[in-house]
């Protein structure tokens, strides 16, 4: 794993980690209702189902995000990273609620193990035979879970990093252009680490073996201003293929940028500027289309890449 | 695209047909005349890295700086491109009678790429259709061809107990070696990926029976 | 690399599985779960509680544990696939049989299919990827014989692949409509359609005159320097002069 969870697990206040096991009619769903308000600290949203995402960074709201929701989440924001052609904001604290929770489900698994190994003076074997204790069954499906967990974050860490290499360079640019916080807020605090030290691998790389041979005007590895900029940018109008969601609340009428046909049918107008075309991305309708097209729509959660 | 795509360095490895319009002295080389210069209207093919900025390279202080030229009235570039065989009449009309069975990787191994650039020089809104055209047509073949060999692929892999019987008659791999041997770098990249996307589902697909 | 370039194309036919795998579908229990649940409700639960049995209770963190902590033998519940199927594999469950998924319900898709040559049924996204598992997990669910049901499954898959491949005659630069196309579909289609169409913006792209006098054809000799120069924000290179080329 790439990221620590001691690291987070430290900043958060120590009540935090105590997930909240409360509830009589729902003693199941997790409920991050400490420090961790948020959703996230751009204005990307990572939950359909939560109003609050325009939430400016470090306002505290009590909203409460369940595991599930939160789950649910994380499943767009990969499938949404693995098509786009750009590195997505990082959810800084979504990740930090799954990895918090991933501890604790980590723990209690073991702790409810134990107390089988206690019971059970045979070793368990939790492999696919049937389970005749019923009493084992939660523990099965929640190891089970967990690997599922665990596979999709990795998958994503996995897919970022890989843009994070592709898009070094690119990285360095907005660095320099805007101010740090905008690459902060891309970043995780351990990808930002990485995308540090490997860049300057690379460039240390190219240095030994082969700029430093070089005459000093041909060592330039950032030059745009030649015929081709040696900087790969991402291919912004790449096509991708998205469906069409609709407002994170669902109340279709309040949205400013639906229309609606003459069937009733909403939609979202959007412009290919080289086209001069408008387009209708009707809601619940699946596309192929440019990317710069449909970016602020999958920021504001309005679609997603499928 | 990009800085360091090797493709898109062979593209401009094309060989593009040049002719001289100001004599330059040193140059003679090119036509295995070292020493002399190279005569105004002299004609030789360039690569099209060296021949695009060539033909640019005497506009540019004309519209900068127009102190940079003197007492000449007319600024003219070093020498003039003109159509690459890749896009001539002659390819034009083979293209438009019969795209499907044009054999362009004897054309040109990065004709799609080759074509993007020379449409951007000259805004060439006719070329980009044809283009445009025949790579839609082709795409169709590519594609059905991706599939069908992944079909059989599988059968030929698979214990055997599979049909898949799809519209698509299996061909055979001479045939698709031949068929292979006619596609443009760009159109081998499209066929590889989509073969083994549709390689790859069948493969699930098999595996879960 | 940290992803395989091919994933970085598409997702694998195991990864759509898995995000198959989390939609919800209807068991019916052969356990009951459900149990002590009056000396549950006075209790306020914490973190410390190690007491053996809350600890084997259900916390799921992807989904709502309460329909696996409320399981009654033969009351149907829904829970996701993923569980549904380890359940089945445990003979904790029987696996209900979505509606479409039987002989009544593809024959009305077989026939919507062959009624609408230019339309796509209404079959849930996750078809092909659902009835290949559970064919294969849980072929006893099935009332319908499933050789009967695996033919008009391929028959659906066929006819379907007949009109995308009707559908890709109309690839182009701008856009594409793909509606009732399932998730394994499209995927596997991705790399064709996407390079083709990335393609045929850029040699579009390439053909069209973006500079700002586009519009009116050569109103002023002093554009011929500067104004015609960017013609595409591709390639810098277009700082050429028009020598006019055309076919």
């Amino acid at each position: 794993m790439d990221v620590d969870i001691e690291d987070i697990l430290a900043e958060l206040n120590t009540d935090s980690t105590a997930v909240d096991y409360s509830g009589n009619n729902n003693p199941l769903s997790d409920i991050a209702n400490t420090n961790v308000s948020t959703l996230y600290n751009s204005s990307y949203p990572d939950d359909k189902n939560i109003p609050t995402n325009k939430n400016p960074p470090g306002v505290r709201s009590n909203t409460k995000i369940s595991a599930e929701q939160d789950y649910s989440s994380l499943m767009t924001l990969w499938r949404n990273e693995r098509c786009s052609p750009e590195l997505l904001p990082y959810p800084h604290h979504l990740m930090s609620r799954m990895l918090m929770r991933i501890q604790d489900q980590l723990e209690r698994l073991e702790i409810i193990s134990m107390d089988f190994m206690g019971q059970n003076s045979n070793t368990i074997d939790n492999s696919n035979k049937p389970i005749n204790n019923n009493n084992m069954l939660p523990l099965l499906c929640m190891e089970a879970e967990l690997e599922r967990i665990k596979f999709i974050i990795r998958s994503y860490i996995r897919c970022r990093l890989s843009k994070i290499d592709k898009f070094s360079l690119y990285l360095r640019q907005i660095e320099q252009d805007s101010n740090l916080k905008s690459l902060d807020d891309l970043l995780s605090k351990d990808e930002m680490i990485y995308y540090q030290r490997h860049s300057e691998m690379i460039l240390k790389l190219f240095n030994d073996t082969t700029l430093k041979h070089l005459p000093p005007e041909l060592q330039a590895i950032n030059d745009t201003t030649g015929t081709i900029s040696m900087i790969d940018e991402p291919d912004w109008n790449k096509f991708v293929f998205i469906k069409v969601i609709g407002p994170n609340d669902k109340m279709l009428n309040s949205d400013p940028l639906l229309k609606k046909d003459s069937n009733n049918k909403f939609f979202y107008e959007v412009i290919i500027p080289e086209l001069e075309e408008d387009v209708e991305l009707f809601i619940d309708s699946i596309y192929v289309m440019r990317y710069n097209v449909i970016k602020n729509l999958l920021l504001d959660g309005k679609v997603i890449l499928i | 695209m990009g800085y360091y795509d090797i493709d898109d360095m062979l593209t401009e490895g094309s060989e593009v047909p040049c002719k001289f319009l100001q004599d330059i002295p040193g140059l003679g080389y090119l036509e295995n005349n070292p020493g002399k210069p190279i005569k105004a209207n002299a004609k030789l093919m360039l690569p099209y890295w060296l021949a695009h900025i060539l033909a640019a390279i005497d506009s540019i202080p004309l519209s900068e700086d127009s102190m940079a030229v003197d007492e000449e009235e007319e600024a003219v570039p070093f020498l003039e491109m003109s159509t690459p065989e890749s896009f001539s009449q002659r390819v034009i009309n083979a293209i438009k009678t019969d795209p499907k069975s044009l054999d362009l990787h004897s054309i040109n191994p990065h004709f799609y790429e080759l074509a993007i650039k020379w449409c951007a020089i000259y805004s060439a809104k006719d070329l980009a259709k044809v283009v445009s055209d025949l790579l839609l047509q082709r795409s169709q073949d590519i594609n059905n061809f991706a599939y069908s060999m992944s079909t059989t692929n599988k059968n030929i892999d698979s214990i055997g107990s599979m049909s898949n019987n799809t519209d698509i008659k299996p061909h055979n791999l001479l045939a698709s070696s031949s068929f292979l041997m006619t596609l443009d770098e760009l159109e081998k990249q499209i066929y590889r990926t989509s073969h083994e996307s549709y390689k790859d589902s069948k493969r699930w697909m098999f595996q879960n029976k | 690399m940290s992803l395989p370039g091919r994933l970085q194309e598409t997702f694998s036919p195991e990864e759509v599985q898995f995000i198959v795998e989390n939609q919800k579908i209807k068991i019916f229990p052969r356990i009951t779960t459900s149990k002590k649940r009056g000396g549950d409700s006075s209790r306020n639960n914490n973190n410390n509680n190690t007491d053996n049995e809350d600890m084997s209770r259900w916390r799921m963190l992807t989904m709502d544990g309460r329909a696996l902590e409320n399981m009654i033998v033969m009351k149907s519940t829904e829970v996701t696939l993923w569980l549904a199927l380890l359940l089945k594999q445990q003979s904790k469950c029987n696996i209900i049989i979505p509606e479409w998924l039987t002989i009544k319900g593809l024959d009305l898709m077989l026939q919507y299919e062959k009624r609408n040559i230019e339309r796509f049924s209404a079959l849930p996204w996750d078809w092909l990827v659902v009835s290949e598992i559970l064919f294969k997990q849980a072929a006893d669910d099935f009332n319908d014989p499933i050789y009967e049901l695996r033919n008009r499954i391929q028959d659906l898959k066929e006819i379907r692949q007949m009109k995308v491949l009707q559908g890709l005659k109309n690839l182009n630069e701008s856009h594409m409509q793909l509606d009732n196309l399932g998730l394994l579909e499209i995927n596997e289609l991705r790399p064709f359609i996407v390079r083709v169409m990335d393609k045929l913006r850029q040699i579009h792209a390439s053909g069209i005159d973006t500079t700002e006098t586009e519009n009116q054809d050569y109103d002023d000799d002093n554009d011929i320097g500067m104004g015609t120069m960017i013609s595409s924000d591709r390639d810098a290179s277009s700082s050429i002069p028009p020598n006019a080329m055309s076919f």
